[in-house]
């Protein structure tokens, strides 16, 4: 697969999904890698998600995201004062989150390649942080929006 | 004409994005009213008027094609538009929904146009907004 191809369609979906979704505003993090993300000081607020794929490759889409973020924009759609945010939907904006990512990149990749896609569940950032110094890392993608800053990142296997 | 509509879907913030969309984008909305799965749509179906249903598939106890299932089998609701929202666009799921009898589908990510545009249609109503046309053309282009 075209890494840089890879990369655009993933920038593509995570544009269609948090700013014409969510209205957020983006900006694409150029630089960057895993690393940066556990010396930033809000990574001891981080959530970690995780959803499999397989394919013609195969591995995992993990999605890093700051719980106050997700607790803002939950709070924004469901209308609701941000201290009124169950977690349990903090987390499902999450996963709704990363399912529309994986589903439109991996569907927008090419139109003879059939994904399956599994279903997002929230995992420890300690074994998210774990996967991605023992796997190999095939993107990671930062993106900085409302002073916080999310990662997705493609491991194989 | 406002239209009621029944947004059913078992994530509480994934049914808050689909009435804000729904809201923002300048539909014709009455009441909306919510459901968590296929059951509890089908028990507010029987009690509350609905001009339009627009469905996840994925949820428990109940999923949506069996929700609408049951609908085509009741003579007062088999005439009520059922929209699915889904993740994966292909043109073999598309195509299984559509056998089913679903009105139309929504692929998510979705904009405010789109599901105007979506919305609309289904209802004979003329969408005269920014993206309508586009929109059209997209469903044969997965």
């Amino acid at each position: 697969m075209d890494r840089e191809l890879l990369k655009k369609t993933m920038r593509t979906s995570i544009s269609e999904v948090l700013e014409k979704m969510f209205f957020l505003p983006l900006d694409f993090s150029e630089a960057g890698a895993p690393e940066e993300l556990w010396e930033d000081p809000a990574a001891a607020d981080l959530m970690a998600l995780s959803l499999s794929f397989s394919g013609p490759f195969s591995g995992s889409l993990i999605f890093l995201i700051p719980r106050r973020l997700g607790t803002d924009m939950t709070a924004d759609f469901m209308g609701v004062e941000r201290d009124a945010v169950p977690a349990e939907h903090v987390e499902q904006t999450a996963k709704e989150v990363l399912n529309m990512i994986a589903g439109s990149t991996f569907g927008s990749l090419d139109d003879q390649a059939v994904f399956e896609l599994g279903i997002p569940e929230s995992i420890p950032v300690g074994s998210a942080r774990e996967a991605l110094s023992t796997r190999d890392v095939g993107l990671f993608q930062g993106v900085d929006t409302l002073e916080s800053r999310i990662a997705l990142i493609m491991v194989s296997g | 004409m406002a239209y009621n509509i029944l947004i059913v879907d078992d994530s509480a913030p994934m049914r808050a994005v689909i009435k804000k969309t729904v809201k923002v984008s300048g539909f014709n909305v009455g009441q909306v009213f919510e459901a968590s799965n296929g059951k509890e749509a089908l028990d507010l179906l029987r009690r509350e008027w609905m001009d339009l249903v627009v469905s996840d598939h994925n949820m428990p106890e109940m999923t949506g094609l069996e929700m609408l299932e049951e609908m085509k089998k009741d003579e007062l609701l088999q005439s009520v538009p059922v929209v699915m929202v889904t993740t994966e666009g292909s043109r073999e799921r598309v195509e299984m929904f559509r056998s089913m009898g679903i009105a139309d589908y929504l692929k998510k990510p979705f904009t405010p146009e789109e599901i105007r545009s979506k919305l609309n249609r289904i209802m004979g109503e003329e969408d005269h907004g920014q993206g309508a046309a586009e929109e059209d053309d997209e469903d044969l282009d997965f």
